[in-house]
């Protein structure tokens, strides 16, 4: 066993991207004690070519949860001082990182313990792999999440496109009220005209690009 | 008789020749002889010498009756005791019939007396006492001897019924003291009254005095045997249930002395001198001032004793280490010595007011079927009686049988737990290093598939076997690692059952699913089917089972280079009732392992069971091989094992697993034909613990939301429900030189964050944005958690340095919540840096100060702080000090 004070060493991001969100991918939070372990993570899920983030405790997964956007985390249950599970109930229990996947990785000898994977789906896990795992089982799997995430950033993205247009509209809209009432009883019936149309075009532009 | 007398003289001329024979006959009356009679020649002329004749003749008669009767009662009455015997009367009146009379009278007033006398005596010898000599005969007092004989006859008899009643009565006391034991006391009857023996003498007298000698001797000796046995139970009971020697040696030491009257006790304990410690570890003793104690295995030490406070706990008895004391003859013969005369040196007893030597000095030896267990020495300034010697002997033996008892239980518990322990550390030991051996496999293991999967199309085909060998090595040796600590959990009693319902169908299919594409890629055939009265709803332990059925099959398929492997589920009620599979041809081996107990359990009535044969047409295993496969690391031979693979104790885990689920596996084989293994369990399985319930790994455990060093609720609890107990609510602390009055947006007087969500306050509070800086992150989530509820974004920030860098890089940022102890750059250095930075000069920072040291909250507003919330942080407190920082309608606002 390696002293607990060996992983907490400083996190992997140097505090540059001011904002959580601002990276491009969301990557995957590889969470074990062991190096080789991680070394072996990184080999399979490398091929996937997102960005592969390591802690190697419990506590440096959290950290690493709050700066940084995750598609999923692969998170090693026997792991000294803050376990897997107890750190999957921190991400469990907290409104900024409830949503991130997590698939727990344990050796053979903890699955067999009868009640670790109940405890793991119990904990809200979306998937419970037993070591040595598959490599490709446990690639598809991670990308299916992946694409999951990417999937669900899209309809974020689209919606909020979808806000801007909106406020967009609404903003026009505003615009030609504001020139009804200011053109008293003679209104420029030409430009109001004008304005609907655009509008109406506006319209029928968002309404196509629904799905 | 003699003859007739003849030739009577008469008396005339002839008459006195004729009168002759009459003299003749009154001469033989005269001396005696009264059989004579005078004979008449019968031609003789009647006259007066015929009738003179006649008449001495009946004087003869009579007098001869007279003495024929008294020789006949006489001899009736002396000689066969006939006293009822009387004469009858002969012929004549006068004075012959008085003197039959007469006669007739003084045997009756003889006899009659003596009659009575025997009567009485008769009753008395019949236990009749009251009869007594009536010493009247027909109403005249009876005088003389005969008067003396009745009364001395009465006399007797009342003698002896006084006797009688004292001896009864006294045996009557006796005995009525046991069951009525007065408030007077246990011996409280009038003793005194039954030894006054008045009217009783001579030997009467001695006799009660005897009786009454004897009484008493019963007495004390009951009361002797009485004390004897309750002060053994007794001090058996001080004995009784103890697990330490010291724990009995204490009180017995206590009140044996007191109890036999000795003023000294002392109590030494052998203790065997190659394992001196265990129990006797003790304090106060070196080891040295121990060597060469009395003659035995071990030494002697004292343990307790009585008047005896110069002793130390574990020293030797005085004189012990000479060998010559008298202590050591007591160890050596192992027989009680008792001293009435103390030798002029032996300890003196003092108390505060002088000392004396005692009197009498007894040295019991303890001992066990011969072995001496210790010493009790006891010692009294009076003599020990011999009920005390008797209550020494009778006391020390129990005391034996005690100290045994305890020195056996404590040895069969300690080499127990040694057993326990030892096997708890095997397995654990096993565990561990299955656990260590295994994890570097792990990662050995995907790497190697990935390297032998070749990916990048990078590496040569020689490569790719390389990295092929190591993962199928990796794969041997995982499984191998698995198998030992399956083995040795099961070994040590630490595998235990979950047994639930179970559909046999489902089972079946998940089975035939597994081996269905390992059993096509060897080309063999493969059938999994049920018996149609087959129960389908098992209640085992699905993995168990599971697992066995999975080995047994892997072992069909492995072995079995073409042909057939069928597993078939089929109800069967004891294991080997069934002959409808065995093909009992003579080279047809057959070993079943022990098991059928279980199945049985016990009841002799066999529960309904369920078999699983699995059989193949494979290699098959020769008569000779069979009774080992189920051994670990028994497989076949070495070859099989290289040519088939596999670790060599799936059987043997088998075979412990059936066990464990109350079943058995037996086997049979035809070399070159096949064989065919049975799996039996009971169709209903009784859940069944580990054997012992070891420590073992305790599932990682989840923290209780207590053990959060922080009081805010679970984070992701529902926020509506009621909170904890908390401390009473504070009003923020806050710098007094920056006063920030309270105004129109009050905060929320409920507590929790939903308060804070909505109306003015939440107002305040929505989408601020906050830096939390701390270095312990459950801290940080249950803040960050907080802060969300209540609309607020956060940053985080691990340390002073990284909170200044997050500053620095012109994050917008309306709080910073500032821990204060942080191992680098702490609280008070970094609001300080932060401060001097004029960019920052204005920000609200609040300070998360430790409770228990109250001088942080100062030392933090002086260092710049614009508030400080103590650890563990109150809900409402941090939200109404957050409140009061970012209200714009707080006046003034700082700086």
């Amino acid at each position: 066993m390696t002293p607990p004070g060996l992983h907490t060493r400083t996190p992997l991001s140097p505090l540059t991207g001011p904002d959580p969100d601002a990276a491009d991918e969301a990557g995957i939070l590889l969470v074990d004690d062991r190096e080789d372990n991680l070394v072996a993570l990184e080999a399979v899920l490398g091929a996937l070519e997102v960005p592969l983030v390591r802690a190697m405790s419990g506590e440096e997964a959290m950290k690493a949860l709050l700066r940084q956007e995750f598609a999923v985390i692969l998170l090693d249950v026997l792991m000294p001082g803050m376990d897997g599970f107890e750190t999957a109930g921190h991400i469990k229990r907290l409104d900024q990182t409830r949503d991130v996947p997590i698939i727990f990785l344990t050796g053979a000898e903890s699955a067999s313990e009868a009640g670790y994977t109940f405890r793991g789906y119990a904990t809200g896990a979306a998937d419970y792999i037993t070591k040595p795992f598959d490599p490709w089982m446990l690639r598809s799997k991670v990308s299916v999440f992946l694409e999951l995430h990417r999937k669900n950033r899209q309809l974020q993205q689209l919606l909020a496109g979808e806000r801007d247009r909106l406020g967009e509209f609404a903003r026009r809209l505003e615009a030609l009220e504001l020139r009804l009432e200011q053109g008293g009883d003679e209104p420029d019936v030409r430009d109001v005209a004008h304005r609907v149309g655009g509008l109406a075009e506006a319209l029928d532009e968002l309404r196509r690009e629904l799905p | 008789m003699s003859g007739e007398v003849s030739g009577v003289p008469d008396v005339s001329a002839d008459t006195g020749a004729g009168l002759h024979p009459v003299l003749c006959a009154l001469r033989a009356l005269r001396d005696g002889d009264f059989t004579a009679r005078v004979a008449l020649p019968p031609d003789a002329a009647p006259g007066f010498a015929t009738e003179l004749a006649d008449t001495v003749n009946q004087l003869a008669a009579r007098t001869e009756h007279l003495a024929t009767e008294l020789t006949r009662v006489r001899a009736d009455v002396v000689r066969r005791g006939r006293v009822d015997e009387r004469l009858t009367a002969g012929p004549g009146q006068g004075m012959w019939t008085e003197s039959v009379h007469a006669v007739n009278t003084l045997l009756e007033t003889l006899l009659g007396s003596q009659a009575e006398a025997t009567r009485v005596l008769a009753a008395v010898a019949d236990g009749d006492l009251s009869r007594r000599v009536d010493l009247h005969e027909d109403g005249r007092a009876l005088r003389g001897e005969l008067r003396r004989l009745g009364r001395t006859v009465n006399r007797m008899t009342d003698q002896l019924a006084l006797f009688t009643g004292e001896v009864t009565r006294a045996a009557l006391d006796e005995d009525g003291e046991g069951g009525g034991r007065g408030p007077g006391g246990r011996h409280g009857g009038p003793v005194a009254p039954h030894t006054t023996v008045s009217g009783l003498s001579g030997s009467w007298r001695d006799a009660a005095e005897a009786v009454n000698r004897m009484v008493t001797d019963l007495r004390e000796t009951t009361r002797a045997k009485e004390w004897l046995e309750s002060n053994l139970t007794r001090l058996a009971s001080l004995m009784q249930g103890r697990r330490d020697i010291r724990e009995i040696a204490g009180p017995i030491m206590r009140e044996l002395p007191p109890l036999v009257g000795a003023q000294f006790g002392a109590f030494f304990l052998m203790e065997d001198r190659a394992e001196g410690h265990g129990t006797d570890g003790k304090d106060g003793t070196d080891g040295t001032e121990r060597t060469g104690g009395a003659p035995g295995a071990g030494e002697l030490s004292y343990v307790a004793g009585y008047g005896t406070a110069a002793y130390e706990p574990g020293a030797p008895p005085l004189g012990a280490r000479d060998g010559h004391s008298l202590i050591a003859q007591v160890v050596a013969e192992k027989r009680r010595l008792l001293l009435t005369e103390a030798p002029p040196d032996y300890l003196p007893i003092g108390s505060g007011l002088g000392a004396a030597r005692p009197a009498c000095v007894v040295i019991l030896p303890v001992l066990y079927e011969d072995t001496l267990l210790g010493v009790l020495e006891l010692a009294s300034f009076s003599t020990f009686s011999d009920i005390h010697l008797a209550f020494f002997d009778q006391f020390v033996h129990t005391m034996g049988v005690a100290l045994h008892t305890i020195r056996a239980n404590t040895e069969l518990s300690e080499k127990a737990a040694l057993l326990a322990a030892s096997s708890q550390y095997k397995t654990q030991f096993l565990a561990n290093m299955s656990h260590e051996l295994r994890t570097p496999l792990n990662s050995l293991l995907v790497l190697a598939r990935l390297l032998a999967d070749n990916e990048g199309g990078r590496l040569s085909d020689e490569e790719v076997r390389f990295a092929e060998t190591i993962h199928r090595s990796g794969t041997d040796l995982l499984s191998l690692i698995n198998d030992v600590l399956d083995l040795a959990k099961i070994e040590s009693g630490r595998m235990e059952t979950r047994p639930g319902p179970l559909r046999l169908r489902k089972l079946l299919a998940s089975l035939e699913d597994t081996f269905r594409p390992l059993a096509h890629d060897r080309g063999l055939r493969f059938s999994v089917s049920r018996a149609d009265d087959a129960p389908d709803e098992l209640h085992v332990d699905e993995r168990r089972l599971q697992q066995i059925l999975r080995n047994l099959l892997s072992n069909a398929m492995k072995f079995t280079s073409e042909g057939a492997v069928e597993l078939r589920a089929e109800p069967a009620s004891a294991p080997g009732d069934d002959g409808q599979h065995g093909q009992e041809d003579g080279q047809h081996g057959q070993e079943r392992d022990g098991g059928d107990d279980g199945a049985r359990n016990g009841a002799g009535q066999p529960k309904p069971l369920v078999a699983f044969r699995v059989t193949d047409t494979g290699v098959g295993i020769g008569a000779e091989q069979l009774p080992r496969i189920f051994e670990a690391f028994q497989q076949g031979d070495g070859s099989s094992h290289r040519t088939y693979g596999g670790t060599g104790l799936g059987l043997a885990i088998s075979r412990e697993l059936a066990a464990l689920l109350g079943g058995s596996i037996s086997v049979e084989s035809t070399p070159g034909a096949g064989s065919a293994f049975t799996l039996y369990v009971p169709a209903a399985e009784q859940p069944r613990g580990p054997a012992a319930l070891g420590t073992g790994r305790a599932p990682a455990a989840e923290l209780p939301p207590q053990n959060v060093p922080f009081q805010l609720r679970p984070y992701g609890a529902d926020d509506h429900e009621v909170q904890r107990p908390q401390p009473p609510q504070r009003a923020p602390h806050r710098a007094p030189e920056r006063e920030y009055a309270r105004t129109n947006a009050p905060a929320p007087s409920s507590s929790g964050p939903a308060a804070w969500q909505h109306g003015p306050a939440g107002a305040v509070l929505r989408d601020k944005r906050v830096l939390v800086v701390d270095d312990d992150i459950r801290n940080v989530y249950a803040m960050t958690h907080l802060l969300g509820r209540v609309g607020m974004s956060v940053r985080y920030a691990e340390n002073g340095s990284e909170a200044l860098a997050v500053l620095d890089g012109g994050a917008a940022l309306d709080l910073v919540l500032m821990d204060i102890m942080m191992p680098g750059l702490d609280g008070y250095e970094t609001i300080r840096a932060l401060r001097a930075d004029p960019r920052f000069a204005a920000l609200p920072v609040i300070a998360l100060t430790a409770q228990a040291m109250p001088g942080d909250g100062e030392q933090s507003l002086s260092a710049g702080a614009s508030a400080y919330v103590p650890k563990p942080v109150a809900v409402d407190t941090l939200l109404a000090t957050v409140h009061s920082l970012l209200d714009p309608h707080s006046s003034p606002r700082p700086r």
